[in-house]
């Protein structure tokens, strides 16, 4: 009976272009990308009409109920309409790349390297999010793109009011400021390791379930891997939306807001996004 | 840094895979996104001026109705009064007609009566003339057979003269 091998946590390389190293993760990565490209040329093919077609309207129901899903978190339909295309393409890219994480070959085609000496079978294809490059990639443009947009809707010194406040005026304001400012920091690391353990996670359930019982005993779990990758793409495409709206709302607002309610209202929309992803 | 080895974080890749997810994104958006959300805003715009065209067409047929239902009630208001006002000169003119018939029919019955009277006494004179003239011709032969001449003649003459108060 043959050991199990369970994924290591570090995607492999299976070929360079220089110094450049191409792993299984980067493969999967541009054969999401390729699905991307050929939906969007049968969808460019067919054109958009304005009686739609199956296919059409399958593409309208997507960005349709995309686009109302992140207006209720967001409230404004124009920041939403200058939001849509970086949570849309977060959600759509993340759900398909985790759900082609689970197509059969990935994990399992393989091809034998020498290292050290020794012959290792490494997976050609490998789930993009089971990368922490991928995950930290994304969580990077997500964290950078909010401070843009915070800045680009308030101006540069009131968005960095929000973190740096001078001690001697409001002391607690400043220790504040720093803990946001540590919690920037802190969404990098909690976006991409959600992610990458969850999908990571789901690889070795699978692995293991195969390993155990090969046959019927791992098609739940590939149920459960589905809706793992359609929650985690949800997930991380919404908290981007609310911390995208918490960048451009005013700092003041949220200050009237603490003292009118005695200070119970600090980071609602966080905590709204909490109970939302609980939900 | 161990962990970050362990963890395979290479920045390279990071690069490569920010670079892709971008391009993803860029296709996305002006392929995909921005299209169909044009297309969603026209169609939810033509809808919208359906929807106020539809409300305006709605409150113009509601205003339409109002009117022509007091046109309804003023027609029926003035027809009223047009059947009031037609009734009333019916009756005027029965009540006139009858009373030019009660007229003529008084004056034909007049006129008969009239009629009447003067056949009656036309009747009368010859009937006092046929009397006379038979008494006259039955006295003539009644004297002729039993009366001179001379007799009859007196007779005859004091017959004719008593006659009149002998008929009435």
């Amino acid at each position: 009976m043959a050991s199990i091998e369970p994924p290591t946590l570090a995607s492999e390389t299976i070929a360079h272009i220089g110094s450049f190293e191409i792993r299984n993760t980067l493969i999967m990565a541009w054969l999401a990308m390729a699905v991307v490209f050929v939906v969007i040329l049968l969808a460019r093919r067919t054109k958009f009409k304005e009686v739609p077609g199956r296919f059409q309207a399958f593409l309208e129901l997507i960005v349709e109920g995309l686009f109302g899903f992140f207006d209720s978190i967001i409230g404004e339909k124009k920041a939403t309409r200058r939001f849509f295309p970086l949570l849309a393409t977060i959600f759509l890219f993340l759900m398909l790349a985790n759900w082609m994480g689970i197509l059969p070959g990935v994990g399992s085609i393989t091809i034998a390297e020498e290292l050290h000496g020794e012959i290792l079978n490494l997976p050609i294809f490998r789930s993009m999010n089971a990368d922490v490059n991928m995950t930290l990639a994304i969580a990077l443009i997500s964290v950078i793109a909010t401070q843009l947009f915070g800045i680009a809707a308030l101006g540069v010194l009131p968005y960095a009011n929000k973190f740096f406040v001078a001690p001697w005026r409001d002391p607690i304001g400043a220790f504040v400021g720093i803990l946001e400012l540590i919690a920037e920091m802190a969404k990098i690391i909690s976006f991409s390791f959600r992610l990458f353990g969850n999908i990571f996670a789901g690889e070795v359930l699978l692995v293991v379930i195969s390993y155990l019982m090969p046959y019927l005993a791992p098609i739940p779990f590939l149920g459960l891997e589905l809706f793992v990758g359609f929650i985690q793409a949800l997930v991380f495409s919404m908290l981007t939306a609310v911390f995208l709206k918490m960048a451009v709302t005013a700092h003041g607002t949220s200050h009237e807001c603490d003292s009118a309610t005695g200070g119970h209202e600090h980071g609602h929309d966080e905590e709204h996004a909490v109970e939302m992803v609980h939900a | 840094m161990e962990l970050l080895t362990k963890l395979g974080i290479n920045w390279q890749l990071l690069l490569a895979q920010i670079v892709n997810f971008l391009i993803v994104m860029g296709v996305l958006g002006y392929f995909l996104y921005r299209p169909i959300l044009n297309l969603l805003d026209a169609r939810t715009e033509r809808i919208r001026k359906a929807m106020e065209e539809a409300k305006r067409i709605e409150h113009q047929a509601q205003e339409m109705a109002k009117v022509r239902e007091e046109e309804m009630k003023r027609l029926d208001r003035e027809s009223g009064e047009h059947f009031d006002r037609i009734r009333k000169e019916a009756l005027e003119l029965q009540s006139q007609m009858h009373a030019t018939a009660k007229k003529e029919a008084d004056a034909m019955i007049q006129s008969a009566l009239k009629r009447i009277d003067e056949e009656r006494r036309i009747m009368m004179e010859d009937v006092m003339k046929t009397v006379n003239t038979v008494i006259v011709r039955m006295t003539e032969k009644l004297l002729e057979r039993e009366f001179t001449p001379a007799d009859q003649k007196r007779i005859q003459e004091q017959l004719i003269a008593e006659l009149p108060t002998m008929v009435r």
